[in-house]
């Protein structure tokens, strides 16, 4: 630098010209001016020091979520797969929220990757889409597509937590298995893909083991051929009882699931078969879904989805204390068969439509007539085939109603919901027509106006 | 600091006398005025009819006003001076060459102040009418542009003072603010420097004001931005003086 500038400060001398070699010295002064400013912009990049101006505290952590951190004994790493180009506002709000978590606790590091650029490891984590969070901590990972603060504790929590989230299926009566990969009927795709969200899938007999774990749990039964013994019902309906989470999944003419526990949520099966005839290409046998109703369940599914043999289910009252939303129903168009002997075609009749083969159930206030606790949540579903192997990958739609419906299940056995951010004062503002008129006319019209007549005024003085 | 101040006083009288102030108010009235009220009845047919959000349209709106006005408000403030001459009185008086240029950026800043206080108008509007907004972020939407007004009008001082001409000096801010409008796009092109781009751009900043989070980070890249370009123009006017 030294001799850089000598041979400049000669070359100047030479020139014979001042100027030169006060330029030289200001560009020296104004890069190490630069190089200050910048310097201090990294060193404060690097520090989280933020005030949170918001009525609800918007970007401020709960303190549930403190909590957890500062419990934390173990690293976790986050890793945020986003496209550059086109999320970026999704990720920089992810960014800031995940600065606030590594602010609280050195254990938590963070980073972005773009998974076309990087597609290796996007691979290596099974990311099929955009905008997708897998947490990970040591080997334990979670992933994501929502990356609110309670999406993002949960997972937290969840790669963290002594007992891992386990969805149990039940064997012991011919059911389908979650290791069976080969079969078309066989579970083990949807197995798969529930451990590729991050949970423990097991099965459980529960002629070896008297009691389902309650925690972080959820119990699935899937098409059993035999009839469930008594002892098993009532150690399911005990399950539910204390608060556990059921999805039952069952076909036609098949022995009717755990009857007892539906009729205290007031559903149950029908002992029939459902032909959809609203399209003319579709096979009636396998009614196509495409319109979902509002429910975390179906958030986020666009594609139709199909059930290969529905038996349908029947709302038979409403209780109170329990929330009972329809999930999936037929169009009105349809037939159905009571009997599968003989021809099955020859069978259908024709039948009022729509109906329902698929309930969401929640009981929210526990009820002495039913002796169910409150938290228990249920889904029922008229049909098991669509997410059997053959069936489960034909539509994005099958796929997630699966794993949708063991995510919302699993949710209520964690010990961990964080309340909903609501912001107590109304913030709406409510204008008749000629107020909104007054307020047009006034902020394009009269204050500019106000401003050129007032330039105006001062002009005419000054003249 | 008292000859900036002195500086800064001529050159706003300077603003108010001319007929252009009063103009460039009005047009800039005009257009918040329009998004402000447009924001506000649109949000009459939404479910969630947030008067907080409706704000914060505006701000991001008065953003991009911003990004057209300043050049316009600074194009004059050192170019003219350097066309008529009257810099070579300005620079051989007594006062010093950063007070010149300090006092040359307040006066646009204030005259945007004026411009900026007048749109105080429209929260009023909405108190008076029974509105109950969440003035966390109203406060931080007008701290934000403050910064960035600041930020953009030091970038034309320093436009102002690269030349004579005034179209030229108002081409040359357009450019440069252009630029770091949209330079966090250039990480999309080059991924490995996107952190860097990022961290220039002066778009990404002003959202976080808007939306209620003041981060110690952005308040620091705005003033540095400020600084540092008040800086290199007062070196630019001393290395002028020897021409």
């Amino acid at each position: 630098m030294q001799s850089g500038r000598n041979i400049l400060n000669q070359a100047g001398q030479v020139v014979g010209k001042r100027q030169v070699r006060f330029g030289t010295n200001a560009i020296i002064m104004t890069v190490a001016f630069i190089a200050i400013l910048v310097l201090i912009n990294i060193l404060v990049a690097r520090t989280t020091v933020r005030w949170d101006l918001t009525a609800t505290g918007e970007f401020s952590l709960s303190p549930e979520t403190i909590a957890i951190l500062e419990d934390l004994e173990q690293p976790v790493e986050i890793i945020g797969f986003f496209n550059q180009a086109q999320q970026q506002a999704a990720q920089d709000e992810l960014r800031s929220r995940l600065e606030s978590y590594a602010a609280r606790t050195d254990l938590i590091s963070f980073e972005f990757v773009d998974p076309d650029v990087n597609p290796t490891l996007a691979q290596s984590y099974n990311v099929a889409e955009y905008g997708t969070v897998v947490v990970e901590s040591q080997g334990r990972q979670q992933q994501t597509v929502t990356t609110d603060e309670q999406a993002l504790t949960r997972a937290i929590l969840r790669v963290t937590q002594e007992t891992p989230p386990t969805v149990y299926f039940l064997t012991g009566h011919d059911e389908r298995s979650p290791d069976n990969l080969n079969e078309r009927t066989g579970y083990g795709t949807l197995g798969r893909i529930l451990e590729e969200d991050g949970f423990v899938v097991e099965t459980l007999n529960l002629v070896v083991s008297d009691t389902i774990p309650l925690e972080s749990s959820v119990l699935v039964v899937a098409d059993p051929q035999l009839e469930l013994p008594e002892r098993e019902q009532e150690i399911i309906a005990g399950y539910i009882d204390q608060g556990g989470s059921l999805l039952l999944l069952g076909n036609p003419f098949t022995p009717a699931m755990l009857p007892e526990v539906l009729e205290q949520v007031g559903l149950a099966w029908n002992d029939d078969l459902l032909a959809d005839q609203q399209l003319f290409f579709q096979q009636p046998l396998i009614p196509i879904v495409n319109n979902y109703p509002f429910s975390p369940i179906t958030s986020g599914l666009t594609d139709p989805a199909l059930f290969p043999t529905v038996r349908t289910l029947t709302q038979t009252e409403t209780l109170s204390g329990t929330t009972v939303t329809e999930l999936l129903s037929s169009s009105p168009d349809i037939q159905i068969a009571t009997s599968l002997e003989g021809d099955v075609q020859e069978n259908l009749e024709d039948v009022p439509g729509p109906r329902s083969f698929g309930y969401s159930v929640e009981i929210t206030a526990a009820d002495d007539a039913t002796a169910s606790a409150a938290g228990a949540r249920m889904v029922v579903i008229g049909d098991a085939d669509f997410a059997g192997n053959e069936w489960l990958l034909a539509t994005s739609a099958n796929r997630d109603l699966a794993r949708n419906a063991v995510g919302w299940l699993m949710t209520q056995t964690e010990e961990f919901t964080l309340p909903p951010r609501t912001d107590p004062v109304d913030r709406s503002l409510v204008l008749t027509g000629s107020q909104g008129n007054l307020v047009f006319l006034g902020s394009t019209v009269g204050l500019p106006l106000l401003v050129i007549v007032v330039g105006v005024v001062v002009w005419w003085q000054r003249r | 600091m008292h000859a900036a101040l002195t500086i800064a006083r001529r050159e706003l009288d300077a603003y108010f006398v001319s007929p252009i102030a009063y103009l460039v108010t009005a047009a800039f009235l005009v257009i918040s005025g329009f998004f402000f009220s447009i924001f506000l009845i649109s949000a009459q047919q939404q479910p969630n009819n947030d008067i907080t959000q409706v704000m914060q349209g505006l701000f991001n709106n008065i953003n991009v006003i911003l990004l057209f006005i300043a050049p316009l408000l600074t194009m004059r403030l050192l170019a003219d001076e350097q066309r008529s001459g009257t810099i070579e009185v300005l620079l051989t008086s007594p006062v010093r060459d950063w007070e010149v240029v300090l006092g040359k950026f307040l006066a646009a800043l204030a005259l945007f102040l004026v411009m900026l206080l007048l749109t105080l108008l429209y929260p009023l509007f909405i108190w008076r009418m029974g509105g109950n907004p969440d003035w966390g972020p109203i406060f931080g939407g007008y701290l934000g542009l403050t910064l960035l007004a600041a930020a953009t009008l030091s970038i034309g001082t320093l436009a102002s003072a690269l030349t004579e001409n005034q179209i030229v000096a108002a081409v040359i801010a357009f450019a440069i603010l252009l630029v770091l409008w949209l330079i966090g796009a250039a990480g999309t092109v080059w991924t490995g420097a996107a952190e860097v781009f990022r961290a220039l751009s002066i778009l990404e900043r002003s959202d976080n004001f808007a939306r209620g989070v003041i981060n110690l980070e952005d308040i620091v890249y705005y003033l540095s931005l400020i600084i540092g370009t008040l800086f290199i123009t007062t070196r630019i006017l001393e290395t002028r003086r020897y021409s």
